[in-house]
């Protein structure tokens, strides 16, 4: 009996602890490999770190979920220290969802600066790439936050939502037509902001400085200015790939939901953002092909 | 050619040659036949060839003959080669051989005859015949302890020789006995068929070919007898005996009877091909008709297959028979078949004793005493029963159904060894049925179980339109119970709405969701707040034995808002008809994992033209080609969608996951989608009784 063959799994043995590393798709066909090879490392004796690295992790369902769920219970049972590392976006989410995140100690992978924590309220609204676009985009922006940040916070938001918009309409392309896509998350001390389209994008390694007195070219100092941090990233991939801009401004949020979110942050969380860096300072570095990152934490 | 050309030849011919009139009278007669026979051409000119050479005890057949050949239609063309008996002036009978042919160019036919004297040929086979009976211990004896049976026919279509286990096999004492039988008669004695199943005439015999000249292959035959029904397989190979002038004198043929070896080859090709059959389904109704249709002919003429239920009532599930158009005779024979089995004849008998009965031979006072009236009766004759083998089909120590075989104008008849290998094909043909059986109910308590994990009908809400879409997992043939479920239930402060997912699938999966969705109706009598209701539900489980999860999401309608608490789910959609989709957040762990959890849940509003949408894990892991269904494409059909009405909304959702999806179904997938109904359209008057009352409408 293998291991079905969407499904990868190696057990490293380290000084402090060991390691099982996972690969591919962990449901209930592979689930129970997974368990077998837990307790076969907690078995032996010494060892009280365990990290399961999620790295090459590409789905889990409920079954796989379960196996987590069981091995964290075991693990506390048996004094051993559970490190989830690397989850890839999709099943960080799933792991936020769930609640097992709160539970061990999650480490995101070098690149990944997807948030690790639960989203409040996350909405998507397709806007037609015309001139009324930017508008629209800060009447929404105005309705998702109303009553949950300070009017500074919320001032600011619109105004680099606006911005970010603006860009999406009028860089693309000359002509008008299509759609930008717009989405607000809400988390419990942040807002993050994605706007997306289908146009080109580019490298904030090779952004011209902006000149005084030309109308474009502002948006961006303006948000590396405003946000607390600020990137780009791809999304898909092929013709349906779509450029996406994104800043997230600190700001707790205020409310029922606030209080809420307040109550599922846990400290460890901070330490996922990676130190300040100016819009300047990041244009030096040659930024990666999936997406860029910059940070005004 | 002038005719004194063809004169000329006659007269040096090596043949005698001979030219008759219609009426048998010579009118050729050339120098040979003059020598053959002893009579001047001047003699024989005229003369009744019948009177002249023909034995007397001959004559007769002679003359029909001719007769017969005049009397031909001129299309037909006869050439004949015969070897008959002679007899010359002296006295002295020999044996010749006559080519003859008849012409019609006159108004009469006329006859012509090449003669040869054949008696040297013929001593020899008289000397090989004297031979093998001599008295002396010979050749004859020792082909006689031959178990191969070992016959030599002359090209008179006569036996010259048979050893013991020849004449023995065709059911004869002595050589002489079957010697009286000329050998036409007994061919007649059985139904001859090749290997593939054809019929064959005498003339495809190894032996009969030979002596016509003509070259014979070993040759397999399957034999039944018409009077004992026994089936036999021969394999025949047959060499050629030749006179002085090169001629074939006569055939000898080796018999061997190889009936034991190809019944078992048949025997283990059948139920090789059986097996498969049965494994192929769990419609044991359709492999059990597979089954008798293999059945036929090779193995009987007819097979049924009857099943009785639990309750004793019986159900034909097969009839077989390779010609189609008799079906019908079974089917109206049956009609007077009564439904009460007796249980001392027949399929009752063999319900009732378990044990398989032979019958050889159904002589017509079974029939009679079988039918029920005259029209019966004359039904059963008209299939012509020969011998019936009836077999309990019989799994785990009870018997539940009957197979028959029948065999009837193949004139064949069961034994021991027939009765034998059918009980072997009616063993795995239960066991298979029953695996099927078990399966069938299985999958039956799974669709009971998974029913009672939804409710019968959805509840019509007041200010709400509501739809609700089931998807069920699919293992092989079979719906899996899975953990997925939804309900509503009304409290004082508005409707309850519960859609989970319980992780794991069978029987404990079923029983722990039924245990969440009944538990959460029970608590919302005394518990309106979702977190509340799902915190409850989060301790039950958790004092379960095992790891029990489930991931819920509870929702309170209230007038233009949801009141939403979230375990481990997948957050809700509310989508707004200009497309935009809001996702509301996780606000709580999965249920059964950890106790002591604070409950937390969440005002949303949902404005008249905004939808709610709740959905467990199944619809986004749905395996495409590519990729998994996902939440954005969910986002993205539900925004396509935006403004529909929610039963709309879901058979577009449903339509799309059956596009999207690849190979069978892995998880259950529910929905559920509610939409906010115009104050003009709410269902006025008392919730309560509104609720009520659509309890008792049909689901629609």
């Amino acid at each position: 009996m293998g291991s079905p063959p969407n499904f990868r799994i190696d057990t490293l043995e380290g000084d402090s602890g060991t390691t099982i590393k996972l690969g591919g798709e962990l449901d209930s066909a592979s689930c129970d490999e997974l368990v077998m090879r837990f307790e076969e490392a907690i078995s032996t004796v010494g060892r009280r770190e365990l990290v399961i690295d999620l790295g090459e992790v590409t789905f889990i369902d409920s079954s796989g979920m379960r196996a987590i769920i069981m091995i964290e219970r075991r693990a506390g049972e048996h004094g051993v220290a559970l490190t989830l590392t690397r989850p890839p976006a999709g099943v960080t989410e799933l792991l936020q969802t769930t609640g097992i995140a709160d539970r061990v100690v999650l480490t995101p992978s070098a690149e990944d600066f997807s948030p690790l924590e639960p989203f409040v309220e996350r909405i998507d609204i397709t806007l037609v790439r015309a001139p009324d676009a930017p508008a629209r985009a800060r009447a929404e922006l105005r309705q998702a936050i109303a009553g949950r940040l300070s009017e500074q916070d919320g001032a600011t938001a619109t105004l680099l939502t606006s911005e970010l918009v603006t860009n999406a309409v009028i860089h693309p392309g000359l002509f008008v037509g299509g759609s930008v896509g717009l989405r607000i998350t809400l988390f419990g001390n942040r807002i993050r902001v994605e706007v997306t389209d289908g146009g080109a994008g580019f490298d904030v390694a090779t952004l011209p400085p902006a000149r005084p007195g030309e109308a474009g070219g502002h948006g961006l100092f303006v948000v590396d200015g405003l946000s607390s941090r600020w990137g780009t990233t791809r999304r898909g991939g092929g013709a349906g790939e779509a450029f996406c801009v994104w800043f997230e401004l600190d700001a707790g949020l205020q409310g029922e939901a606030g209080d809420q979110a307040a109550q599922f942050s846990t400290p460890s969380r901070s330490q996922q953002y990676s130190s300040r860096h100016s819009l300047a300072s990041s244009m030096h570095r040659a930024s990666e092909s999936q997406g860029s990152t910059v940070s005004n934490a | 050619m002038r005719p004194e050309t063809a004169t000329a030849i006659l007269e040096i011919a090596g043949n005698a040659f001979v030219t008759l009139d219609a009426h048998g009278r010579v009118l050729e007669w050339n120098r040979r036949a003059a020598e053959l026979f002893g009579y001047s051409r001047d003699e024989a000119f005229g003369r009744d060839l019948a009177e002249l050479i023909v034995p007397s005890r001959y004559r007769e057949r002679h003359r029909d003959g001719l007769r017969r050949a005049a009397a031909a239609s001129e299309s037909d063309r006869i050439t004949a080669r015969l070897i008959v008996e002679a007899v010359r002036r002296d006295g002295r009978e020999l044996p010749v051989e006559v080519s003859l042919t008849v012409v019609r160019d006159g108004i009469e036919p006329s006859f012509h005859a090449w003669i040869q004297d054949v008696s040297e040929r013929t001593q020899l086979l008289r000397e090989l015949e004297a031979q093998l009976r001599g008295r002396d211990p010979g050749f004859g004896q020792i082909l006689d302890a031959l178990a191969e049976a070992v016959t030599i026919r002359d090209p008179h279509h006569h036996i010259l020789y048979a050893n013991r286990a020849a004449f023995e096999s065709m059911g004869f004492s002595s050589l002489e006995e079957m010697q009286r039988r000329p050998p036409h008669a007994i061919f007649a004695d059985y139904i001859v068929h090749d290997e593939h199943g054809h019929e064959l005439t005498m003339d495809s015999i190894p032996s009969v070919r030979l002596l016509a000249g003509e070259r014979a292959e070993p040759l397999l035959l399957r034999t039944i007898s018409r009077s004992t029904g026994e089936l036999r397989w021969q394999l025949l190979k047959s060499a050629p005996l030749h006179g002085e002038d090169g001629q074939p004198v006569a055939a000898v043929t080796v018999i061997e009877d190889v009936t034991r070896e190809r019944t078992a080859d048949l025997h283990d090709r059948f139920l090789a091909r059986a097996s498969e059959i049965l494994m192929s389904s769990l419609d044991y109704q359709e492999t059990l008709r597979n089954v008798a249709w293999l059945a036929v002919p090779e193995i009987a003429d007819w097979c049924a297959v009857d099943l009785v239920d639990d309750r004793g009532s019986r159900q034909r599930v097969a009839v077989a028979h390779h010609d189609t158009s008799k079906l019908k005779l079974a089917e109206d024979a049956r009609r007077f078949e009564p439904d009460d089995l007796d249980p001392d004849r027949g399929v009752g008998r063999i319900l009732r004793t378990g044990e398989s009965e032979l019958y050889r031979e159904i002589p017509d006072d079974v029939l009679a005493r079988a039918a029920v009236n005259d029209e019966h009766l004359t039904l059963l004759r008209s299939i012509g029963f020969r011998s019936v083998l009836l077999v309990p089909l019989r799994a785990r120590g009870r018997t539940f159904g009957v197979m028959t075989l029948v065999t009837a104008e193949s004139m064949r008849r069961f034994d021991e060894v027939d009765k034998e290998f059918a009980e072997q094909v009616a063993g795995r043909a239960a066991i298979a049925v029953d695996n099927a059986r078990l399966a069938t109910s299985r999958r039956e308590t799974a669709d009971t179980l998974q029913r009672s994990l939804l409710p019968d009908i959805v509840p019509r809400i007041a200010g709400w339109d509501v739809a609700t879409l089931y998807r069920a997992a699919r293992a092989a043939e079979e719906v899996e119970v899975g953990g997925d479920f939804y309900d509503f239930y009304e409290t004082d402060d508005g409707w309850i709405v519960l859609l989970g997912d319980v992780t794991g699938k069978g029987v404990e999966a079923a029983a722990l969701t039924s245990l969440v969705r009944h538990g959460a109706r029970f608590l919302s009598k005394y518990e309106q707040s979702p977190s509340q209701i799902l915190a409850r539900l989060n301790e039950a489980l958790s004092e379960q034995p095992g790891l029990w999860l489930c991931t819920a999401v509870c929702v309170r309608l209230e007038g233009e808002r949801a009141v939403i608490a979230s375990a481990g789910h997948p957050g809700p959609l509310i989508v707004r008809d200009d497309g935009r989709v809001r996702e509301i957040g996780a606000i709580g762990p999965i249920l059964g994992a950890w106790m002591g959890e604070p409950s937390v849940e969440r005002g949303v509003p949902i404005a008249a033209n905004e939808t709610l949408f709740l959905y467990t894990d199944g619809v986004v892991d749905t395996l495409g080609e590519h990729e998994r269904f996902g939440t954005e494409r969910l986002k993205r059909l539900l925004s396509e969608r935006a403004g529909e009405p929610p039963a709309r909304i879901l058979a577009s959702l449903e339509a799309g996951l059956d596009r999207f999806q690849v190979g069978r179904q892995a998880d259950d997938t529910a929905a559920l989608a509610l939409r906010p109904v115009a104050v003009s359209e709410r269902v006025h008057g008392d919730a309560a009784q509104s609720a009520e009352a659509s309890r008792k409408l049909p689901v629609t």
